[in-house]
C-alpha cells in the first residue's frame, strides 16, 4: 500500500484497503471495531511493540492491549467524534518504558472501522 | 530492616504485571528527574496537568502542576521515605475536571518514585460536605436570629431600641472577622433577615464612576443563591439622585416621579420594584451603596430607613478600618520582610507565629513551614526571656507591656544541619486580651565572629613579632662582640690548630646569624639577599643536609626536571625553608617512610589555578612530599597560621610553616598543601619564574686592610659593642675615638675638627643615632656617617654619598668595604661592593 504516515488521505486509503493489505502499511497501525476491539495489528507495529497479533486481536486496544491511552486525550476522542483525524504527540509505555510517540486517530462517520497509526518520536 | 531476598522469575512477572495494571499511577526517576519507569496509569492520570510531549524528565514533565518538585527531592538529600504527601492539583484549564494526589517518595540512593491518585471523588465530597455545612449552619443562625428578633418584637422595645439591638448582634457576629469582605457579607446577610427583604446588595462604585460592582449580596433561602460581582452600568444621573440623598426610599419604581428615563430601567437592575438606597462617599465622591429591595411595591416605614442609615454607617466604619488594619499589617509585613536580621514571633507556648524573609534565607526552610512549629526547631531553645540577667519577666511591676532582654549569643540549626551563631534579642509582651508573644530578632554573626578570629590572629602575631625583634636585636649585639672578636683573635693568633678552633667559633657565630635573620624575617621586612638562582645546584645542597636530619629510617628521593626556571630568591631562605618542609615530612613519618623532592617548571593559566591567592603565570614548583600520617582538612587550613602545631610540647614551634608560607609569599609566589589523612602530605612551593642567573655572587675573600690613619667615632651605649666595634676599626688602620650616647658624640665632634667618619649605633637612650645623624648634617656636613641597627627595619632606604647603612651583626669585610667606600681610602680591598649586603 503507496501510503505514509501524513499522508492526507490517508483515512481514505485505510477505509478503501482490505484487511491482508495493513501488513503493507510502513508504519504501525492497529485496527479497531467502533467499540475498540482490534481486528487488524499490523507487522510494523507488532515488530515494535514485541507483541504477536494473536495477543492483541479481539481484544479491547483501550482497556488492555494500550491501557495507556485509555482517556480523553485518545480513547475518549474516538467516542466523541465519529469523524477523526488528529495527530498528536503522546507516551507509549510499553514495558513501562516512557516511548515517545506520534498518533494519528481516525474514524469515519459511518464505517465499521477506526485506526490508531503510530511512529515513534526522537 | 533486611533487603528481601530475590524473587523468582515467575512472581516478578506477576509483580510487574501488577506494577502495569495498577490503579496507581507510578514513575520512577532518579534524582535529576530522569524519568526510568512509567505505568499507564501515571499518563492516564497526567493528560490532566502535564505536558506528555517530554517523556525524558518528570520535573519538567509535572511543572505546572509541581513546580518545585525539584526541590522537594534535593531537600530529601537522599533519605529513603516519604519526601511530600498528597500534593494536591487540580487539571489543568479547559482539560476534564479532575483532583489527583501526588506524592514523592525516595526509594533508595538516585531512585525516586512519583506516586500519581486520582482523588476527584473525595474532593468533590469534600467540597459538598463543606458547603451543606456552611448553608446549614446559616439557616441555623438564621433561625437563631429571627427568634431573638420576634422576641425583641414581642417585648414591645420601642425602635430606636429595636435597631440598638440589631447593631449590637451584627458587631458581636463580626467581631472575630478580620476580611473586610466575609465583615461586609454579614452585615448584609444579617439586614436580610431583619428586613425580611427579597434581596440586599452592597456595592462598590467603579473607578469610571459609570458603573457599580455588587460585591455582596444577601437573597432569602428559597430564593435561587445570589452570584456576587455583577456589574450594573449606571448614568451620571442616576448617581447624582442617589448621591443626593443619605437614604433613598422608592416605594415603586414604576410610579416615581423622581425618577426619569433610564435612572428607572438601571435601579430596576438592584433587584426589585421598590428599593432603599443608602450611598456612602469617600473624599467627596461616591463610593459604596448599600440596596435594599423588595419585589412588590412596599411603603418603607421609619424604622426600615433609620435602620437602613445606620448600618450603612456602621457597615461602612468597619469596613475601613478593617481595610486599615490590614494595609497597616501589610506595609509592617513589608518592614518585618525587609530586615535583614530574622524576626520571629512565638505565643507563650514557644509556637512560631510570624517569620520574616530573613529567616527563612538564615534557616533554609521556607515560612511556611516554620509557622505553627515550635522555635526549638531553630534554635534548640525557647525565646525566654528569664534566661537573661534580670530574672523572669514581670509585667505586673512594669508599666509597659513590653520586656526587652538584649543579646546574648545562640546557636541555630539550619535546615541542613549546619549551626549558625546568632546574637538573640528579645521582647515580651502583652497583647490586649493578656496574651503572652514574644519575639526574637536574630543575627547572623557569622562574618563577625570570623574578623575577630582575624584580628585576634593578627595581634598575636604582632606580639611575637615585637617579642622576636627584641631577642634578635640583643642576640645581634651579642653575635656582633662575639664575631668581631673572633676575628680579631684569628688574625692574631698564628698556631694553626687554634687557628681552626676559632674557624668554627665564626661559623657558628654565622650560623646563629642565618638563625637570627630567619626569625626576623617572620616579622620584619628584612633586607632581603635576593639573586637569580639555579636552583638544581641548590637543591643538591639542600638533598645533602636533609639527608642528614632524615636519619636511616627514611629514604629520600630527588625529582628535578631538566632545564628548571631561574627564580630570584634569597639561597639562604630557600635552604630554609626546604630543610624545614623536610623535617616536617620526617616528624609526620611513623617508622619507615619515603621523603620525595620535586621540582618542575609549569604554566598556570588563569581558571586553573591551584590557590585562590595565586595569579597566572610561570612558576617553578618545589614539592615536598612524605609518606607520614598526613592532615585533615581542618589542619591542614590552619598549618601555615604562626604558632599553629601538631607536634608534642617542646618538638614545634608553630614557625616553621609559617616562615615557609612567608617567604614564598615575599617571592610573589604561593603555598598549596595537598595532604590525605593517612597517606601523607606534599607541600609545593610556587615560585615565579625570575631572571636569568648571575652564578656565584658570592664576596670576594677578605684580606687585611688599612685606613691610612684617618680618625672614626664609634657611638654605641652598649660597652662591649662599642669596644669591640672600636677594635676592629683600629685594626682596620684607622684611628678611633668612642663615644658612650649621641650627647657625647656631639660635644667630641664640636672639640676634635679631625673626626672624618661617624659609626654609630641607632637605637640608644637620649641623642639617638638618627638625631645625631641630623645634627651633623647641619653642623658637620663634611663628616661621613655609618648608621648601625640590629632591628633590620630602622634601616629604611640605600642611603647616599654621605650615609651607609649597616645592619647588624656585619663582618670585618662588610665593615672595612662601608668605611672604604664613605672615605675614599686605598683599602686591600680590590673590587669590594660598596654598598651594605644585610
Amino acid at each position: 500500500m503507496d501510503c505514509t504516515f501524513d499522508s492526507s488521505d490517508l483515512l481514505d486509503q485505510l477505509e478503501s484497503a482490505s484487511f491482508d493489505q495493513f501488513d503493507d502499511v510502513p508504519f504501525g497501525l492497529i485496527v479497531m471495531d467502533r467499540s475498540g476491539v482490534v481486528t487488524a495489528y499490523n507487522r510494523v507495529e507488532s515488530a515494535q511493540t514485541g507483541i504477536s497479533p494473536a495477543k492483541v486481536l479481539g481484544r479491547n486496544f483501550f482497556e488492555s492491549v494500550g491501557p495507556c491511552t485509555n482517556n480523553y486525550l485518545v480513547s475518549q476522542r474516538y467516542r466523541d467524534e465519529p469523524d477523526l483525524d488528529e495527530t498528536i504527540d503522546f507516551i507509549f509505555t510499553l514495558r513501562m518504558d516512557p516511548t515517545p510517540v506520534r498518533l494519528r486517530m481516525m474514524a469515519r462517520e459511518g464505517s465499521e472501522r477506526q485506526y490508531l497509526a503510530v511512529v515513534k518520536r526522537p | 530492616m533486611t533487603e528481601p531476598s530475590p524473587l523468582p522469575d515467575e512472581e516478578m512477572q506477576r509483580l510487574l504485571q501488577f506494577l502495569y495494571v495498577c490503579p496507581v499511577g507510578l514513575i520512577s526517576f532518579s534524582d535529576d528527574g530522569t524519568i526510568e519507569r512509567i505505568n499507564p496509569a501515571a499518563v492516564n492520570l497526567l493528560v490532566a496537568v502535564a505536558d506528555l510531549r517530554d517523556h525524558r524528565n518528570v520535573f519538567t514533565m509535572v511543572s505546572e502542576a509541581w513546580p518545585d518538585l525539584d526541590d522537594v527531592v534535593r531537600r530529601g538529600g537522599g533519605r529513603v521515605g516519604t519526601l511530600a504527601d498528597n500534593h494536591r492539583v487540580r487539571s489543568l484549564p479547559g482539560r476534564p475536571e479532575q483532583w489527583l494526589s501526588l506524592s514523592a517518595v525516595c526509594v533508595a540512593a538516585d531512585a525516586n518514585m512519583l506516586t500519581i491518585s486520582d482523588v476527584t471523588s473525595a474532593v468533590m465530597a469534600e467540597q459538598q460536605l463543606v458547603a451543606s455545612l456552611s448553608s446549614e449552619r446559616l439557616a441555623q443562625e438564621r433561625l437563631a436570629f429571627l427568634e431573638r428578633s420576634a422576641s425583641r418584637t414581642a417585648a414591645r422595645l420601642d425602635e430606636a431600641d429595636r435597631r440598638h439591638a440589631f447593631l449590637l448582634e451584627v458587631s458581636d457576629a463580626v467581631r472575630d472577622q478580620r476580611d473586610p469582605g466575609q465583615i461586609s457579607q454579614t452585615f448584609v446577610t444579617m439586614l436580610g433577615w431583619e428586613l425580611g427583604a427579597d434581596r440586599v446588595g452592597y456595592a462598590r462604585v467603579g473607578d469610571e464612576a459609570d458603573h457599580l460592582i455588587v460585591e455582596k449580596v444577601y437573597t432569602p433561602p428559597d430564593r435561587d443563591p445570589p452570584v456576587a460581582g455583577v456589574r450594573v452600568d449606571v448614568s451620571r444621573a442616576t448617581l447624582d439622585l442617589v448621591g443626593a440623598e443619605t437614604v433613598l426610599a422608592v416605594e415603586d419604581i414604576a410610579t416615581d416621579e423622581r425618577l426619569e428615563g433610564e435612572t428607572r430601567a438601571q435601579l430596576r437592575a438592584f433587584g426589585g420594584g421598590s428599593l432603599l438606597l443608602a450611598p456612602r462617599c469617600a473624599d467627596g465622591r461616591l463610593a459604596r451603596l448599600l440596596t435594599v429591595a423588595n419585589e412588590a411595591p412596599r411603603a418603607w416605614t421609619h424604622h426600615e430607613v433609620t435602620l437602613v442609615e445606620e448600618v450603612a454607617d456602621r457597615l461602612w466604619s468597619t469596613e475601613r478600618q478593617a481595610a486599615a488594619d490590614r494595609d497597616n499589617e501589610a506595609r509592617l509585613a513589608s518592614i518585618i520582610d525587609t530586615a535583614a536580621d530574622s524576626i520571629i514571633v512565638t505565643d507563650g507556648r514557644g509556637v512560631i507565629r510570624l517569620a520574616n524573609r530573613a529567616t527563612s534565607t538564615t534557616f533554609g526552610y521556607p515560612v511556611e513551614e516554620l509557622l505553627g512549629r515550635s522555635v526549638t526547631v531553630l534554635l534548640g531553645e525557647e525565646l525566654d526571656t528569664g534566661r537573661v540577667e534580670g530574672g523572669p519577666a514581670d509585667h505586673g511591676t512594669t508599666a509597659d507591656s513590653a520586656v526587652v532582654r538584649v543579646s546574648r549569643e545562640v546557636e541555630g540549626r539550619r535546615a541542613d544541619g549546619s549551626t549558625v551563631p546568632l546574637e538573640l534579642a528579645v521582647t515580651e509582651w502583652l497583647d490586649s486580651l493578656g496574651e503572652r508573644w514574644i519575639t526574637g530578632i536574630l543575627r547572623d554573626v557569622t562574618l563577625r565572629k570570623q574578623q575577630i578570629e582575624i584580628l585576634a590572629r593578627a595581634s598575636k602575631l604582632e606580639v611575637a613579632g615585637q617579642l622576636a625583634g627584641g631577642v634578635a636585636h640583643d642576640l645581634n649585639n651579642l653575635l656582633t662582640v662575639i664575631g668581631g672578636n673572633l676575628e680579631m683573635a684569628e688574625e692574631r693568633v698564628a698556631e694553626l690548630g687554634t687557628q681552626t678552633l676559632l674557624g668554627r667559633a665564626l661559623d657558628a657565630v654565622r650560623r646563629g646569624v642565618t638563625f637570627n635573620n630567619r626569625l626576623l624575617s617572620l616579622v620584619h621586612d628584612r633586607p632581603r639577599n635576593v639573586q637569580p638562582l639555579v636552583l638544581a645546584d641548590r637543591l643538591d645542597d639542600v638533598a645533602s643536609m636533609a639527608q642528614h636530619l632524615l636519619g636511616s629510617e627514611v629514604s629520600l628521593r630527588v625529582v628535578v626536571a631538566p632545564d628548571l626556571w631561574p627564580v630570584s630568591v634569597d639561597p639562604g631562605e630557600l635552604d630554609s625553608a626546604m630543610l624545614n618542609l623536610a623535617r616536617n615530612g620526617r616528624d609526620a613519618i611513623v617508622g619507615r617512610g619515603r621523603l620525595t623532592i620535586a621540582a618542575r617548571n609549569v604554566t598556570l593559566e588563569a581558571g586553573s589555578l591551584p590557590d585562590p591567592s595565586a595569579v597566572a603565570g610561570q612558576y617553578v614548583v618545589l614539592s615536598v612530599q612524605d609518606t607520614g600520617v598526613g592532615m585533615t582538612p581542618d589542619v591542614a587550613r590552619r598549618a601555615t597560621d604562626p604558632f599553629f602545631t601538631t607536634k608534642a610540647a617542646g618538638r614545634g614551634t608553630g614557625l616553621g610553616l609559617a616562615s615557609v608560607a612567608g617567604f614564598v609569599h615575599s617571592c610573589g609566589g604561593f603555598l598549596v598543601i595537598d595532604s590525605t589523612p593517612s597517606h601523607g602530605t606534599a607541600v609545593s612551593l610556587y615560585l615565579p619564574r625570575g631572571g636569568e642567573s648571575a652564578g656565584s655572587t658570592e664576596p670576594p675573600s677578605g684580606t687585611p686592610v688599612s685606613g691610612g690613619g684617618r680618625r672614626i667615632l664609634v657611638v654605641d651605649d652598649d660597652e662591649l659593642v662599642r669596644q669591640t666595634t672600636a677594635d676592629t676599626v683600629e685594626v682596620l688602620g684607622y684611628q678611633v675615638v668612642t663615644a658612650g650616647d649621641g650627647a657625647e658624640a656631639i660635644s667630641l665632634l664640636q672639640r676634635d675638627a679631625g673626626i672624618e667618619l661617624v659609626l654609630t649605633d641607632v637605637v640608644m637612650p637620649g641623642v639617638d643615632g638618627r638625631e645625631l645623624a641630623r645634627w651633623i648634617e647641619t653642623s658637620r656636613p663634611e663628616v661621613r656617617v655609618v648608621l648601625c641597627s640590629g632591628y633590620t627595619t630602622v634601616l629604611d632606604g640605600d642611603g647616599d654619598a654621605h650615609r651607609r647603612y649597616l645592619a647588624k651583626p656585619y663582618s670585618r669585610r662588610q665593615l672595612a668595604d662601608t668605611l672604604a667606600s664613605l672615605l675614599g681610602s686605598t683599602s686591600g680591598s680590590s673590587s669590594g661592593s660598596s654598598s651594605p649586603s644585610g
